[in-house]
């Protein structure tokens, strides 16, 4: 489904990504796992456009995505929710779900899909974005990508900062876009969240992957991992 | 006259400058707001306007009015045009850098100026009004039997300050609709509060940057074809809009509309009142105060937010 090849990408002189390789199947939960500042946020900003590669491809479904413009990617069928949610402030519950919606094809009726997924989102959809709880926003946040009815749903530490009975809706959310047949990549650095989670896993360090991990080898090697996110 | 009645005046005079003011200051606002864009160039966008309205005026010929009221629709759809093409050939190729864009919208202002001077010579160009009416209004006095209305000699407004205050209160109100009820409005808030989570839900930034950069000119462009039947139009004319819109938008908060239209209110008529019953002079002293007690005491504005 997403494939990413010996992608590299620099912000401005300092390289930040220097061969990333990655495939993330339709139905499955791929984590991106790797300590901070390893490149895991770059990637999924490089897949969206918002940094162009210097070099690799990047494809959805054998498309080429490289060097498409960043306004384009999410009609292609990719949902991002971004490290720290990053809403549109002043605009209301209402109107951020509409923003998903106008970057995808889905009908006005996949407010009410969202609202059922997250009723609390119901009850505020005239409120301000800024004005919600630190977990309303993040809710928020998935509504928002999943508005546009992606094939990709890319989230980068989306339970970061919540309380126990929110990290459960999100990851319960998260499972269910995986049984819907979604792509996720899921970016993390946490271990409970990747075990939990994940049903492969690619590692990454220093803006390089080091190799795609299965269930299977995570249950045979789980030092692995610890060692790799230095914990 | 009476203090009341002269009051009543200025705050008449007031309103009218107000009405161009908001308007004039909410294009440069909305540009800065959506585009991180200072452009110094809004004045000469003013000034292209109300020369557009001679020219339109003068092409028409026939009624006043009629001369006005295709002004009224042609100059700003010039004029927004004319800025599009500035935003395609110059503010996209130096990336939209703020302090680029400054320098480039100075350029451009000259470019404008000197453009307008070149073609349209040095005189001021009347526009006929599109009517000649003028209102008397009434007064209250207290009598034997009680309150009175009267009319006190000198306090009259023309019908067509009075339209002025209307067409401009009608326009922000369609800019508010345009903003707050449409998709392209949504698009361009979104731009204004993260462009790049705009881009990621599908918004072609730099069409918007575009179209904004065009609709903030042909706001500008309004108040001048607005304002060109009390001025005229001439070359230099931009200068003081635009001293007056950046101290309006940095009064009502860079960025914030709402503050705008507060801040044009505030100034329109505090320059009314103070220029009639003091100096034009002091009025402008006055504003420059409140803009330097502004960034001292509340940076941010009146209406804008303090950023982290």
């Amino acid at each position: 489904m997403l494939e990413l090849a010996g992608v590299h990408a620099a912000y401005g002189r300092v390289k930040v990504l220097a061969g990333v390789d990655l495939a993330a199947r339709a139905g499955e939960i791929h984590c991106l796992a790797g300590r901070n500042g390893a490149g895991k946020t770059t990637t999924l900003r490089a897949v969206m456009g918002l940094v162009v590669p210097g070099a690799g491809r990047i494809a959805l479904d054998g498309a080429d995505l490289t060097g498409v413009p960043a306004h384009r990617i999410a009609a292609r069928g990719i949902g991002y929710v971004p490290q720290g949610r990053r809403l549109f402030p002043d605009m209301t519950v209402a109107e951020n779900l509409e923003m998903g919606r106008r970057a995808g094809t889905a009908g006005p009726g996949i407010r009410d899909r969202m609202i059922g997924l997250f009723p609390r989102l119901g009850e505020r959809l005239d409120q301000r974005a800024h004005s919600l709880s630190g977990g309303e926003q993040q809710m928020l946040a998935v509504a928002r990508a999943l508005s546009l009815e992606p094939r990709v749903l890319l989230l980068d530490e989306p339970t970061e900062g919540l309380q126990p009975s929110m990290t459960a809706l999100i990851r319960d959310v998260t499972l269910r876009m995986r049984d819907a047949g979604l792509a996720v990549v899921l970016v993390e650095s946490r271990i409970d969240a990747i075990t939990a989670l994940a049903d492969r896993v690619t590692l990454i360090d220093t803006g390089r992957t080091r190799g795609t991990l299965t269930r299977a080898d995570l249950a045979a090697d789980p030092a692995r991992l610890r060692r790799h996110l230095g914990v | 006259m009476e203090f009341g009645p002269h009051l009543m005046l200025a705050l008449l005079e007031g309103a009218v400058t107000s009405a161009v003011l908001a308007l004039t200051a909410m294009g440069l606002s909305l540009v800065f707001g959506v585009m991180r864009v200072v452009n110094v160039a809004h004045g000469a966008f003013f000034m292209l306007g109300a020369v557009a309205a001679w020219w339109i005026a003068q092409l028409v010929g026939a009624h006043p009015a009629l001369g006005f009221a295709a002004a009224l629709l042609a100059a700003p759809l010039l004029v927004g045009a004319g800025a599009m093409l500035a935003d395609r050939l110059i503010l996209a190729r130096v990336g939209y850098d703020p302090e680029r864009t400054i320098v480039a919208t100075i350029g451009l202002m000259y470019v404008i100026e000197q453009t307008v001077l070149m073609g349209f010579g040095p005189d001021a160009r009347p526009v006929a009004p599109p009517f000649d009416a003028r209102i008397a209004l009434p007064w209250v006095e207290r009598t034997a039997e009680g309150l009175a209305l009267y009319w006190p000699w000198g306090l009259s407004i023309t019908a067509y300050k009075l339209f002025v205050i209307a067409a401009a209160a009608a326009i922000l109100a369609g800019l508010w609709a345009l903003m707050t009820r449409t998709g392209a409005g949504l698009v361009m808030r979104a731009t204004q509060q993260d462009r790049d989570m705009a881009r990621a839900f599908g918004v072609p930034v730099s069409r918007v940057f575009a179209r904004v950069f065009g609709l903030g000119a042909a706001l500008a462009a309004m108040g001048a074809v607005l304002v060109v039947p009390i001025q005229q139009a001439h070359y230099l004319m931009g200068g003081d809009p635009l001293l007056l819109s950046f101290i309006v938008v940095i009064i009502g908060g860079l960025g914030s509309l709402p503050g705008t239209v507060v801040a044009a209110l505030l100034i329109g008529m505090t320059d009314g009142i103070v220029s009639v019953f003091l100096s034009p002079t002091l009025a402008k002293i006055v504003a420059t105060l409140a803009v330097a007690l502004v960034l001292v005491f509340r940076p941010q504005g009146l209406m804008g937010r303090a950023r982290a």
